[in-house]
């Protein structure tokens, strides 16, 4: 690799002050060297002493073992429960209000006045009438309803039957919502234009 | 005293009267609502992108210049009674993925095995404040969709989720069934490939191409459009053109008639057993090019 400015660090280096160590450095850095043969020498010198007998009991006394309470079972596993249940709240708000994302986790509860219907309104009987015609109308001619306009337009039509039972079906699911009632009249807005067109072109 | 408490007494008794006699002679009930909201604050780039899976939800997207996102997702459970609509909102679940540049949010239904259909109504609604240059891809199902002041590429999916796209500028790929599609003061490049579905967009100029069936469309430029491409059928189609002498035309229409706003252009138009065909084009200029079928074409 092409070394960048190589002048300009060359200069600096010239430019370093120099040092020279004191004398008795290194007689320093000797004894410091000795150090952990002295210390194993001299720990061999150290005189010996046992204690006397009764010395444990003696501590025992003074820490009071006879007096000393036990936890019983129960206590401890409430006491257990309860740190670990602490903990989890600690982690749950450790986690909720994480520096890394701030979120924050709220339920509220409120009141509305609404109609809670899970099902969807059935076809009016005028729309029953006319399809009941159009069937009628096809059987007698079925040439007529083999026309590209007209057999497109009952396609059309049995599919908007099917979108209206798939709509049915996710409203008694998951719930009727105003989202629902507006696909439920964009279908039958449809579904009406589709039969006043097949009608009105069958009659003719 | 006594009289002014049977005073307050009397009103009380009247205005719980007046309340709740309308409400049972229109056949609404009181109906309690339990909301999750999770508010959440992500740091993040200019660039990067959101994608949103929703069912049974209201989306809402908001372009801002600042370099975070803030989420609001609210799940909501309507039910007669409090208890069962805090036991209804468990089936609906939340899911938020964060990765380097990609934001994934979700919703879905879980329910357990023996469960069949809920009483109340579940469904769940995001806020969401990004970059305005931000890639949004969103998928909804029975809802709807919002897009306010974004300068980006979108993609959407929308089944039965009305999609309005307001301040607009960028690339918009819109896939969309039984879903109306309108647009207020937007410039963008739109692809559109819809079924049962009224479009209704304001521009500023743009390219426009769109596929519809059994829906409308109505499209109106305040400038000038760079392209409009339509392929459609039992689709009425309605093109405001702010000057019919700045484009080319290519229109043909099967079944169904072309109507032009002056008749000096009536000498274009040629009809043939059931087609009707307006071609102009003069220099180089814009295209309006409209090929569709049973329903009317009206060009002002």
């Amino acid at each position: 690799m092409k070394e960048v400015n190589r002048d300009i660090l060359q200069k600096a280096i010239d430019q370093l002050p120099e040092f020279d160590p004191e004398p008795w450095l290194w007689h320093k850095i000797e004894v410091f060297l000795d150090f952990d043969q002295k210390i194993s020498q001299a720990s061999q010198a150290l005189p010996e002493f046992e204690p006397e007998e009764n010395q444990w009991n003696k501590i025992d006394l003074k820490l009071g073992v006879g007096n000393r309470k036990i936890i019983p079972l129960k206590r401890l596993a409430t006491y257990s429960l309860a740190a670990a249940a602490s903990l989890l709240i600690i982690f749950i708000t450790i986690k909720h209000f994480s520096p890394a994302g701030k979120e924050h986790i709220t339920i509220s509860y409120s009141t509305e006045i609404k109609t809670l219907i899970n099902n969807l309104p059935s076809a009016a009987k005028t729309e029953l009438d006319s399809e009941n015609f159009i069937k009628l109308c096809c059987s007698r001619n079925p040439d007529r309803c083999e026309s590209p306009e007209i057999s497109s337009l009952k396609y059309e039509l049995e599919n908007l039957n099917h979108q209206y039972s798939l709509l049915n079906s996710v409203a008694e699911q998951y719930g009727n919502d105003e989202n629902i009632l507006k696909a439920y009249t964009k279908i039958e807005t449809a579904r009406s234009r589709v039969i006043r067109e097949l009608v009105s072109k069958l009659k003719s | 005293m006594n009289m002014t408490c049977l005073h307050i007494r009397t009103s009380i008794v009247c205005l719980v009267i007046c309340y709740i006699i309308p409400v049972l002679a229109s056949g609404q009930s009181i109906i309690q609502v339990v909301t999750k909201t999770i508010d959440k604050d992500l740091p993040c780039g200019t660039y990067g992108s959101l994608r949103i899976t929703g069912e049974k939800s209201e989306i809402e997207i908001h372009g801002w210049d600042k370099k975070n996102m803030h989420i609001k997702v609210q799940l909501i459970s309507e039910n007669k009674d409090r208890k069962s609509a805090e036991e209804e909102l468990e089936y609906l679940h939340f899911s938020l993925n964060n990765e380097p540049n990609l934001v994934e949010l979700s919703n879905t239904f879980i329910f357990p095995n023996w469960h069949t259909n809920i009483h109340g109504n579940l469904k769940t609604r995001y806020e969401v404040w990004v970059p305005r240059q931000y890639i949004i891809s969103i998928l909804n199902k029975f809802g709807f969709i919002k897009l306010y002041d974004l300068e980006t590429r979108t993609t959407i999916d929308a089944e039965y989720s009305n999609i309005s796209v307001n301040n607009y500028k960028g690339y918009l790929s819109v896939k969309s069934s039984y879903s109306d599609l309108k647009g207020d003061n937007i410039h963008s490049e739109l692809e559109c490939n819809a079924d049962h579905a009224d479009i209704n967009l304001l521009t500023n100029g743009g390219k426009y191409h769109i596929e519809d069936k059994y829906g409308k469309i109505n499209l109106k430029a305040n400038e000038v459009f760079d392209l409009v491409n339509i392929r459609a059928t039992w689709t009425p189609i309605t093109i405001i053109t702010n000057g019919m002498d700045r484009y080319n035309f290519d229109i043909s229409n099967s079944y169904s008639d072309i109507s032009l706003p002056d008749h000096k252009f009536d000498s274009y138009i040629k009809r043939f057993m059931n087609h009707t065909i307006f071609r102009l084009k003069a220099e180089k200029k814009p295209e309006i090019s409209i090929v569709t079928s049973y329903e009317n074409i009206d060009i002002k």
